[in-house]
């Protein structure tokens, strides 16, 4: 493409989000419980820089704490899903799980059982990663956590 | 330990033979029984001389310096108890140097291995350029053979296939305009029980933003369009969906490098978006 | 048979048009190298355009200075020995006495130099690395595996002048003048490989890092 830079203007959902949240346009009613980790999409963070916005919503959204994983931010290790590392395909998802062992060392060393991964490679393949090695816990996409989340203002009840 | 997986074969070629788990892939498996070296020469020497026309290219090739600090910074070398084979530089290594040094006239054979470490032990993560001392970019020069790759037709087949359907309907799964507006209104209809009067629009011009779900969402995933809806209508956003195709975000063609369908994605994405008045977009990849 | 080397007109070949051809072979080859990169990156759309100066000296800056990156910090025999060896190897020929002694002789200029003390102990600090990286080469095994010949001749080019100009200074081994000589041949060596081996990554390092550095810091990211 012959932009440098776009000529209307694209958003990663975690900027969107971040602006409605921090605007007041969504008010957040009630917060998850208990300790959360993040895990850092490598599009987001480390070759887009939203590691602070993510940081915000979580903490907004959940009671918390956050428990980093280590390494984290732009220094997070991939969840092995990115790259088309999941849309090679079901044959080689034990070949993919094997190869993101450092991910479970991670996610095990947090002790938390909410990990918010806001990418669909990353929702995916840490759902694979804790089902291969049997890890408790669950990955948590933003617009999950913003819709169970957000206040409902009574007019748009039904 | 680490030397266990590392093979040096005496025949022939003396290439590194890796001693990986089998995986059995069609892309790869039926792909290579009608490559023979002259294809591939074709391929790889096609891609070389783009290469050769770029900084980008040619100066990590000039530059790596072999010191190997780059091989800490992979998760795959980590998670493989520091198996060299998985290093940043050696996958570079095991694929374009080799290919330059032969000029390309490798084996088909060969030419699988080199598939199998692009396509599904890189994730062209970029964190290896973090560690680099030069910075050098890996992931683009893996990039570079994976685009050889897809010239051969050496590709996964379910990335391929998810990038002929880009390719031919400009969503990833092979989603008709018909069943994506439907599936659109039928997620309307779920939200309303939920939240009153909720809309998704479709193919509003002059809204503030367009969403662009990625094609699982509808295929498979309906609760992410269900809840987006949500978040939507309770902020109050101008937003729409694009009724005709290049509403997916999806970008497989990037992945394997088929740089053809990406622009197209790309441009799809666009052209909805300027024929919409559309102010911004949002991805969801 | 070792006469010929005794004889005069060798030593003033080396000393005088020798080290000529070896600096304007290193300076003209440079300059063509670096040039030619840099045409190269301006024939890629997406390689200028977002090339930034304040960002390029941000990467730089932190990847020169021992423990400022991630990395350096994370391996820290490592680094300690490349800043250890790359600082005896570009700072210690500039500087030292006997160097400038030459220049001044030639045309009667010096600056300020090194104590012998101090650069003895440097030269011997740069030949210890570089038997570090020697031994690295052969028993880390993820170097062992992408190392080649031509990883050995740099690591020796880069060697050779400090151990001839160590046992000269020290008037070890052979006889001064004819370790002088070889000092002078393989210091010559070294600087016409720089621009045409990967010993040119002292030219390179520079472009490569201002690339990432400002790729990544115009995502909003940083590199170290
Ligand atoms: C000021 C410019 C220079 C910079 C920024 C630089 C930077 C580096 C870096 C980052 C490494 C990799 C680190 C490592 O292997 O531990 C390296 C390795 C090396 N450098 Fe330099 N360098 C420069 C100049 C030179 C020069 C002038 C020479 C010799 C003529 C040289 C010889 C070497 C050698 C032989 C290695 C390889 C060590 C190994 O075998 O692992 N460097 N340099
Ligand atoms: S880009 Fe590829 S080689 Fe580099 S760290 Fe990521 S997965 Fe490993
Ligand atoms: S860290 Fe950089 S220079 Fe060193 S081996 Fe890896 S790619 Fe090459």
């Amino acid at each position: 493409m012959g932009w440098k830079e776009s000529p209307i203007e694209t958003l990663h959902p975690i900027e969107f989000y971040y602006e409605l949240v921090s605007t007041g346009r969504i008010k957040i009613a009630r917060k998850i419980k208990g300790p959360v980790t993040i895990q850092d999409p490598c599009n987001l963070v480390r070759l887009r820089g939203r590691g602070e916005m993510l940081r915000y919503l979580v903490n907004e959204t959940f009671e918390g704490p956050i428990i980093e994983m280590q390494p984290n931010r732009g220094h997070n290790y991939c969840c092995n899903g990115g790259g088309g590392g999941n849309a090679i395909g079901p044959p080689w998802k034990a070949n993919r799980c094997e190869g993101a062992r450092i991910k479970a060392e991670q996610i095990i060393a947090t002790g938390c059982h909410n990990i918010c991964s806001p990418c669909h490679n990353c929702y995916t393949s840490i759902n694979d990663v804790l089902k291969f090695y049997n890890i408790e816990g669950h990955a948590m996409f933003m617009d999950e956590i913003l819709a169970e989340t957000m206040e409902v203002p009574e007019e748009f009840k039904p | 330990m680490a030397e266990a997986s590392v093979k040096e074969s005496t025949k022939t070629e003396d290439w590194v033979k890796l001693n990986r788990k089998p995986v059995a892939d069609p892309g790869f498996d039926e792909t290579v029984k009608n490559l023979t070296t002259e294809k591939i020469e074709k391929a790889v020497n096609a891609v070389l001389n783009i290469g050769k026309n770029g900084a980008r290219f040619m100066a990590p090739l000039e530059t790596c310096i072999h010191c190997a600090l780059c091989s800490n910074a992979c998760h795959w070398y980590l998670s493989h108890d520091k198996d060299p084979t998985y290093a940043p530089v050696a996958k570079v290594k095991m694929t374009l140097w080799e290919l330059i040094k032969r000029k390309g006239k490798v084996s088909p054979e060969f030419m699988k291995q080199v598939a199998r470490i692009v396509f599904c032990e890189c994730n062209l993560c970029r964190r290896c350029s973090m560690y680099c001392p030069f910075g050098l970019d890996i992931a683009f020069q893996l990039g570079m053979v994976r685009r050889m790759c897809f010239i051969l037709g050496l590709v996964p087949q379910n990335i391929l296939d998810q990038t002929h359907s880009l390719s031919a309907t400009l969503t990833q799964l092979w989603i008709t305009q018909g069943d994506w507006i439907d599936t659109m209104q039928w997620q309307e209809e779920e939200v309303r029980g939920e939240i009153k009067n909720v809309r998704i629009p479709i193919d509003k011009e002059g809204a503030e933003v367009m969403w662009c779900p990625l094609g699982t969402e509808p295929k498979v995933a309906t609760y992410h369009i269900a809840r987006t809806a949500k978040i939507m209508n309770v902020a109050g956003i101008d937003w729409t969906v694009a009724a005709q195709d290049g509403w997916d975000s999806a970008n497989m063609g990037m992945f394997i490098r088929d740089m053809e369908t990406m622009q197209r994605v790309v441009r799809g994405i666009y052209d909805n978006a300027m024929r919409l008045k559309i102010k911004r977009i949002v991805l969801t990849e | 048979m070792l006469d010929f080397i005794r004889d005069l007109s060798l030593y003033n070949f080396v000393r005088g048009p020798l080290v000529w051809i070896a600096f304007l072979i290193f300076i003209g080859g440079s300059i063509y190298k670096v040039r030619g990169m840099i045409l190269l990156a301006k024939k890629e759309k997406v390689v200028q355009p977002y090339m930034s100066f304040k960002l390029s000296l941000r990467s730089i800056l932190h990847w020169v200075f021992p423990f400022a990156s991630v990395n350096w910090r994370s391996r820290w025999v490592i680094s300690t020995a490349t800043f250890l060896f790359h600082v005896g190897l570009v700072i210690l020929p500039i500087f030292l006495l006997a160097h400038n002694v030459l220049i001044y002789e030639s045309w009667g200029i010096s600056w300020w130099t090194v104590s012998e003390g101090f650069a003895d102990i440097m030269t011997m600090i740069v030949i210890a690395c570089c038997g570090f990286f020697f031994v690295r080469r052969i028993f880390a095994p993820e170097v062992r595996f992408v190392t080649f010949a031509d990883d050995y001749l740099i690591l020796a080019i880069a060697f050779l002048p400090f151990i001839t100009g160590f046992l000269a200074y020290h008037q070890w081994l052979l006889p001064h003048k004819i370790m002088v000589i070889l000092h002078m041949i393989f210091g010559s060596l070294m600087l016409i490989a720089i621009p045409f081996t990967r010993l040119g990554h002292m030219l390179y390092f520079f472009l490569t890092r201002a690339y990432m550095g400002s790729d990544q810091g115009y995502r909003h990211s940083q590199d170290w």
